[in-house]
């Protein structure tokens, strides 16, 4: 077999991965790292008859405003914040531990984890807007056993914003 | 002569049967959890991430299609050709992370360590070289007995 086919061959084989791997990425990886909250469309009125769940009890895994973040901080619930170190350090929301996806990396449990109840309503965050941090913590957190994530969708500026109690320092556990 | 040709073949067949079912292998735990893999290619801090995210996908397909192959013994110089180019890129991406002093896990076959434990290290090196030199072997020699190919040995 000469060069020429040897090489042709390679690029083939290549080229069934780069798109298999972007057609599986666009298909169904996205939805897997954004992990979006159920559809809902605010301008479609509630069928008659179909029970309405209430807006203070959003679904596992789904996305939160500051406000009802705000109201699951006050009724207790533990936060977690998803973002670098550094940021956490700057300013995070007065209590959040700190967990993100490398902790999760090699099979490890966050050790922050520990200080968690699984059956807790947990409400994790990180930059807002096309950060997906938190959406992938959210997933991990799901694959350990916790099932009533949250995500605040606006991250922490709009928190902060807000006037809602933050904190500064690093993180208690898992900080190193 | 004769049994030179066959000790040849059976070295191609092992070869490209070890280095073919590890990256099978190695695909299946990147694809059974992409969020991890992805979270190891942004530890490394060279991608973009769109493009993370991408590779998070593209390498394991690639791996998949050409660990396939390898073990078919189909196309089997291409498919090492293939990986042992990956490896290089692998390698080259593993010394950037050394030389910039990150704390990066390879997740390079998931929570499994083969051989290596922790961060991306001189053991990870040694371990993607030798993986290469299995490469160049099917390469060189190709795929050996029992396989799809015609063309046995080189």
């Amino acid at each position: 077999m000469g060069a020429g086919v040897l090489l042709q061959r390679a690029m083939a084989i290549a080229l069934i991965g780069v798109v298999g791997g972007a057609a599986h990425s666009y298909f169904g990886g996205q939805a897997k790292f954004r992990q979006a909250a159920p559809a809902t469309n605010p301008d479609t009125p509630p069928l008659p008859g179909v029970p309405q769940p209430p807006p203070e009890s959003p679904g596992p895994g789904a996305e939160i405003s500051v406000a009802q973040a705000w109201d699951l901080f006050q009724k207790g619930s533990p936060f977690v914040d998803a973002r670098l170190v550094e940021d956490y350090e700057k300013g995070h929301v007065e209590g959040a531990f700190w967990i993100t996806a490398d902790q999760f990396m090699n099979g490890n449990f966050p050790a922050a984890l520990n200080f968690i109840d699984k059956s807790a309503t947990v409400v994790v965050y990180c930059s807002g807007g096309d950060c997906d941090a938190s959406h992938n913590v959210v997933e991990l957190m799901h694959t350990v056993g916790y099932t009533q994530c949250h995500v605040m969708k606006d991250g922490f500026d709009p928190w902060k914003s807000a006037g809602h109690p933050v904190a500064a320092g690093k993180p208690e556990i898992g900080g190193g | 002569m004769a049994e030179k040709i066959r000790a040849w073949g059976w070295l191609g067949l092992l070869t490209r049967l070890l280095l073919g079912g590890l990256f099978l292998f190695a695909a299946y735990v990147k694809l059974r959890n992409p969020v991890i893999f992805r979270q190891g290619v942004d530890a490394f801090k060279i991608l973009p991430e769109h493009l993370s995210i991408l590779a998070a996908y593209v390498v394991p397909w690639t791996e998949l299609v050409a660990g396939v192959l390898l073990v078919l013994g189909l196309w089997a110089r291409s498919a090492a050709l293939v990986i042992g180019t990956m490896l290089v890129a692998f390698i080259a991406a593993m010394v950037s992370v050394l030389y910039r002093g990150i704390d990066a896990h390879c997740s390079c076959f998931g929570k499994f360590e083969i051989p290596c434990e922790g961060p991306v290290g001189w053991c990870h090196l040694v371990r993607n070289g030798v993986l290469v030199g299995l490469a160049v072997i099917v390469v060189a020699i190709g795929p050996g007995t029992l396989a799809m190919d015609r063309e046995s040995t080189k």
